[in-house]
């Protein structure tokens, strides 16, 4: 009789061990190297989810759950795809466009601000606004890039205007991400030093290489209300730097 | 008495499905040769598919199951041979005719063909006075070089998603097995009685 309950003892063993955990959140695995635009719509889902029960959203104060916010930021998950020079374009700009639009809604689960207008992730806003920076240029440059595949004749007005029509959403795109100051109160000093970083980081790439014949009049307008309301020191150093930028480069056109 | 056979039947049975999901007995297909590489497609990859099971939170892949067998024929030579396991290799692709994941798994084939010539070529380099033993320690360090490889590979293409990643590695794995062309025979003649 030992020797049987032995047996079911072992028999069971294996059984025990493959029980798996009981994880429902639909965020997907940290162990995911990179994450796909499917990844990033469980992710929506989940943060939907966080925020319509009123729940903590993944945040960089948290231990917890600060490499799962360092994830959904980590620029990685689509730089592996954007300069994979093996992958097809319209592949690149497929996977490209997708992680765009789950990129669109992601930035909306940050922006909730408190009763005293001050925002409840400002660190986490900045690094989704700057993780939007980074992928806006792809986004525009392999549209841009398979209009110029697929034409007749890549070198037509009609091809030229809608490049550079893009170009200029990208522009525009860019200037939305000036118009958080007009909100600088709602931040932390930390997360201004952030955004402050993503001016330095992504702007004179875009007005020196990626668009550098677009049309920065919106922009330099901009830059200038801007530069009158704005306190913080770092994001002035660098709204002085674009805007030198820009006008250097249309003194050169001329 | 009665609940302790329950519980043994049930652990029989808990433990048969263990082991067909191990290797389909159901489905069962021989063992294929590297000689035969070629012939492979998805449709060989023939073992149960586990529900819900992910790799790392990937819901589309394929694990291919190598090994080399040796053989020790009468005559006192050896035969040395890479195979692929179709019962106990899986793909969780929807689209089976994807290809670049079929690539993939078949460049870990090639990396195990890889390590059999290296195998080959070290035996075939003291053939009169290689012991059986000797062999069999050199298969096991050639399995854990081969391990690390595989790894490696796995790691640096991440399952073939960093597409250059992967056509690096295919040119890499292409020239070594080029290199021992000379040791693809899985017929070694060492301590011949003819």
């Amino acid at each position: 009789m030992k020797k049987l309950n032995l047996i079911n003892f072992l028999l069971f063993l294996p059984v025990f061990f493959s029980c798996g955990n009981d994880d429902s959140s639909l965020f997907p695995p940290l162990q995911k190297k990179y994450w796909t635009p499917e990844d990033y719509t469980n992710a929506n889902a989940e943060l939907t989810s966080l925020r319509y029960n009123n729940k903590e959203l993944p945040n960089l104060v948290d231990p917890k759950t600060a490499p799962l916010f360092q994830k959904i930021v980590d620029t990685n998950n689509f730089l592996i795809v954007a300069n994979d020079n093996q992958l097809g374009l319209e592949h690149r700009k497929d996977f490209i466009s997708k992680m765009f639009d789950q990129y669109r809604q992601l930035s909306d689960k940050y922006d909730e601000a408190d009763r005293s207008d001050k925002y409840k992730y400002p660190l986490e806003l900045v690094e989704i606004e700057k993780f939007g920076l980074a992928l806006q240029i792809y986004y525009i440059e392999t549209g841009n890039q398979s209009i110029i595949k697929n034409a007749d004749n890549p070198n037509s007005q009609d091809v030229i205007d809608i490049t550079t029509k893009n170009k200029n959403i990208l522009i525009r795109n860019y200037t939305l991400y000036l118009e958080h100051i007009n909100h600088e109160d709602r931040f932390t000093d930390k997360a201004l030093i952030s955004y402050s970083e993503g001016l330095k980081d992504f702007f004179p790439k875009v007005i020196t290489n990626v668009a550098g014949n677009g049309d920065y009049s919106g922009m330099l307008e901009k830059i200038d209300n801007m530069l009158k309301k704005s306190k913080n020191s770092s994001i002035i150093a660098q709204l002085e730097n674009i805007q030198s930028l820009i006008k250097s480069k249309t003194t050169a056109t001329q | 008495m009665k609940f302790t056979i329950f519980f043994l039947a049930a652990g029989i049975i808990l433990l048969s499905v263990a082991i067909v999901f191990d290797i389909n007995y159901f489905n069962y297909k021989r063992p294929i040769p590297y000689s035969q590489f070629r012939k492979i497609s998805f449709y060989d990859f023939k073992a149960f598919k586990r529900p819900d099971i992910t790799l790392n939170g990937f819901k589309e892949f394929a694990y291919i199951k190598t090994n080399r067998r040796i053989h020790y024929l009468n005559n006192g030579n050896v035969e040395i041979t890479t195979y692929f396991h179709p019962s106990r290799s899986y793909v969780f692709a929807q689209n089976i005719r994807d290809l670049d994941l079929l690539t993939h798994e078949l460049y870990h084939f090639h990396i195990s063909e890889y390590y059999t010539r290296l195998l080959r070529k070290e035996i075939l380099g003291n053939p009169k006075n290689i012991s059986d033993n000797m062999i069999i320690r050199l298969n096991k360090k050639y399995y854990e070089f081969e391990n690390e490889m595989q790894l490696n590979y796995d790691e640096d293409t991440y399952h073939s998603y960093v597409m250059q990643e992967q056509k690096k590695w295919e040119i890499k794995i292409d020239s070594l097995l080029q290199s021992l062309e000379s040791f693809s025979n899985p017929l070694i003649h060492i301590r011949s009685k003819e």
